[in-house]
């Protein structure tokens, strides 16, 4: 058996730090523009909002939480949670990025038309 | 199960509990959600090596149960729940290979898997997997904090061992 030393604990957590930093910060910068927005609440999705056809913006009132679509990204306006979390993530426009509204269990996020985010969504 | 083995656990529970409580009191870190340092590891990590696992177990339930009450709300106590057990488990599980020195590590296995089990908790209740993602932005701190409690409750086994009996 591999003797565990302090050494090789330091280099291992060293190296898993720096992975997943990375992995984090390659997953956001090499996430492209979405246009396919989903707003879940209670893990069914509510609304379906394909962001090119957005000319006007307007809002989707959840009862607890408002959200804003415009052309250019998705953005939380109001909740009625404790923390204001999600209203603090700001507009979202990427394929990876999303608000997430724990308390009220409210999901904004992105899917591709044909990705596995919607079939999932879809089988529920 | 006698007396002192009640007394002592009513102990680390209590202190588990008042560091649960204060730190849900105490500013964010950082303007990423739900990122603590996660100081009521220290105690259920310690508990682990000074009381024993079944000992450790109950002090973590207790310090779940209650600091839902005193400091939370309904859902946040089921991520605690599905986090704090899953670390617990896993501690548990790799106890062994770690010495009193190399402790620490512990420390940093605990509060990935504590996130992982928040997360997993959370992607189910959303149904969504987007709080993935933020899985790993979470991984990435909890080698830093859990380096930091893990350090902490070596100390705290070292210096309870002058406390025996």
């Amino acid at each position: 058996m591999i003797k565990i030393t302090n050494k090789k604990l330091i280099l291992f957590v060293v190296i898993l730090f720096v992975l997943l930093l990375a992995s984090a910060f390659l997953l956001k910068s090499f996430s492209g523009g979405a246009s396919q927005v989903l707003i879940k609440k209670d893990g069914k999705t509510v609304e379906k909002i394909n962001l090119t056809k957005v000319e006007n913006p307007y809002r989707v009132s959840l009862g607890t939480n408002t959200v804003l679509i415009e052309k250019e990204g998705v953005t939380m306006l109001n909740s009625s949670c404790p923390d204001k979390h999600c209203i603090n993530t700001g507009r979202i426009s990427k394929k990876n990025e999303s608000i997430v509204c724990l308390p009220n269990r409210v999901v904004v996020e992105f899917s591709d038309k044909k990705g596995s985010v919607d079939a999932v969504a879809g089988a529920r | 199960m006698n007396t002192k083995t009640l007394t002592r656990i009513a102990l680390f529970a209590s202190m588990a509990l008042i560091i649960h409580i204060l730190e849900s009191y105490l500013p964010p870190l950082a303007p990423i959600p739900g990122i603590k340092i996660g100081f009521a590891n220290v105690i259920t990590l310690a508990a682990i090596y000074i009381l024993g696992i079944r000992e450790a177990f109950w002090i973590l339930l207790v310090r779940i149960i209650l600091g839902g009450f005193f400091a939370g709300q309904m859902m946040s106590f089921m991520y605690s729940l599905a986090g704090g057990m899953l670390c617990y488990i896993v501690t548990v599980l790799l106890k062994r290979f770690f010495s009193k020195d190399t402790m620490w590590a512990l420390g940093v296995v605990g509060a990935i898997f504590h996130n992982l089990g928040q997360i997993a908790c959370a992607s189910f209740i959303l149904r969504s997997f987007s709080v993935l993602y933020y899985g790993i932005v979470l991984g990435a701190v909890s080698c830093i904090t859990g380096t930091f409690t893990g350090i902490l409750a070596r100390y705290m086994v070292l210096h309870f061992g002058k406390l025996k009996k």
